[in-house]
């Protein structure tokens, strides 16, 4: 490395910036360790999920058989950690990213809809989308609700993909939306599962994303 | 304070990160410390991406505010200069925006003054590569950027950029290559 050949900053440019940081410089705590934001966002996912469902009431789990309960709550629990692993560390510059953004919308997307076609071989289309529409309502309000309650949190640190954080929080949101109906909708379809539950998780994940490419299209007009 | 050229044994990452260190506990002797010894490298970086001294200077200053305004968010034994050039892509970026829309409202005058002085092509870059690499697209001029200009490595340029290691593999495969094919066309 030539050190001679190197740009050097202004001295006033240093001392200007030196100024500003030195300025009522006070001590803060550091953010925690990955592990600890892991937990802390698998945290409010169970229970702001548990909490939604039992004030809806938790009618489907309780039509499920045991085998039943168990796979789709692990399912549902599975995709809660990826998305807290996806979603944690976008608080974080030059932090570890453990998912890359395509996995997080799809694997849980793939997951979820294997786990309903599994549990529920049936199909049966009287009423499908008079009995759809409030389903996908609580996916969309979880994901809106969740969505802007986990950027607010992630705002405690530094976000430096704004775009790529909010798809992940929405996505997080819609999350803990299927959790909700894993334990509250009733209805016994696979096909109803994949269109109006996972459909809202798409849905949230493309109105955040169009939302983003609005705002850059306005920022350059 | 008196500046002072950084030792290379000053910009080791574990110096660097015991600065930081002492920087988040309040001390404003390393504060200044680390604005002296982080600050070149940076400028090199601004300098590559704007190719105008001003611009770059006014990028490093609104860098340092960043930083001041994150720093509860380096965690000790965490890669710092991935973490200092996610934030310098990051205001690299917003700045870039924020110059778009403003040159769009602008009414250019006929006669522009000339530059007082061009900055020095990046270090470790001869100027045939730099014009070929000019022309490459801005994520992987990036990549080649961090990798061989600054010298971070896979992973700490995957951190710094926000993605897998795997995407600033194929990115850095694809600027190599055009930079391969547009230099043999040169016979550089």
């Amino acid at each position: 490395m030539r050190r001679e050949d190197v740009e050097k900053p202004s001295e006033w440019v240093l001392e200007t910036a030196i100024s500003a940081l030195t300025v009522d410089l006070r001590p803060v705590r550091r953010l925690p360790s990955d592990l600890v934001l892991f937990t802390g966002a698998m945290l409010l996912f169970v229970a702001s999920s548990i909490l939604i469902a039992l004030a809806l009431g938790p009618k489907g789990f309780a039509n499920l058989t045991e085998g039943q309960r168990w796979l789709y709550g692990g399912t549902v629990l599975g995709c809660g950690l990826l998305l807290s692993i996806a979603v944690a560390p976008q608080m974080i510059p030059g932090a570890r990213r453990w998912v890359s953004l395509p996995y997080t919308v799809l694997v849980p997307i793939a997951a979820v809809a294997l786990c309903a076609v599994m549990i529920y071989p049936e199909s049966n289309s009287t009423q499908f989308v008079s009995r759809g529409i409030p389903c996908l309502r609580t996916v969309l309000l979880c994901a809106a609700a969740g969505g802007v309650t986990t950027y607010y949190l992630l705002r405690r640190g530094y976000i430096v993909t704004p775009r790529q954080t909010s798809v992940s929080s929405a996505l997080f949101g819609a999350y803990i939306g299927i959790a909700v109906l894993a334990l509250h909708c009733p209805i016994e379809d696979w096909l109803h599962v994949l269109v109006w539950h996972l459909g809202g998780t798409v849905l949230s994940a493309l109105a955040t994303w169009a939302y983003w490419k609005v705002r850059f299209a306005e920022n350059r007009a | 304070m008196v500046a002072t050229e950084p030792t290379a044994t000053e910009l080791q990452p574990k110096h660097l990160e015991l600065l930081m260190q002492r920087y988040q506990a309040g001390e404003s002797e390393a504060a200044a410390v680390l604005v002296h010894q982080v600050s070149p490298r940076i400028l090199q970086f601004f300098l590559a991406l704007v190719r105008n001294r001003s611009v770059a200077e006014d990028l490093l200053q609104d860098f340092w505010l960043r930083i001041h305004k994150a720093r509860h968010t380096y965690r000790l034994g965490e890669p710092l200069w991935a973490w200092l050039f996610a934030i310098a892509r990051r205001t690299q970026i917003d700045s870039y925006r924020r110059r778009s829309r403003v040159s769009q409202h602008e009414i250019q005058g006929e006669h522009l003054p000339e530059a007082v002085s061009q900055p020095k092509e990046p270090e470790g870059l001869s100027s045939g590569i730099w014009d070929v690499l000019k022309t490459l697209p801005p994520n992987q001029q990036e990549a080649v950027l961090l990798l061989k200009v600054n010298g971070l490595s896979l992973e700490e340029t995957a951190r710094a950029a926000g993605i897998t290691v795997g995407a600033v593999k194929q990115r850095a495969h694809r600027a190599f290559e055009a930079l391969r094919i547009a230099l043999g066309r040169r016979n550089l």
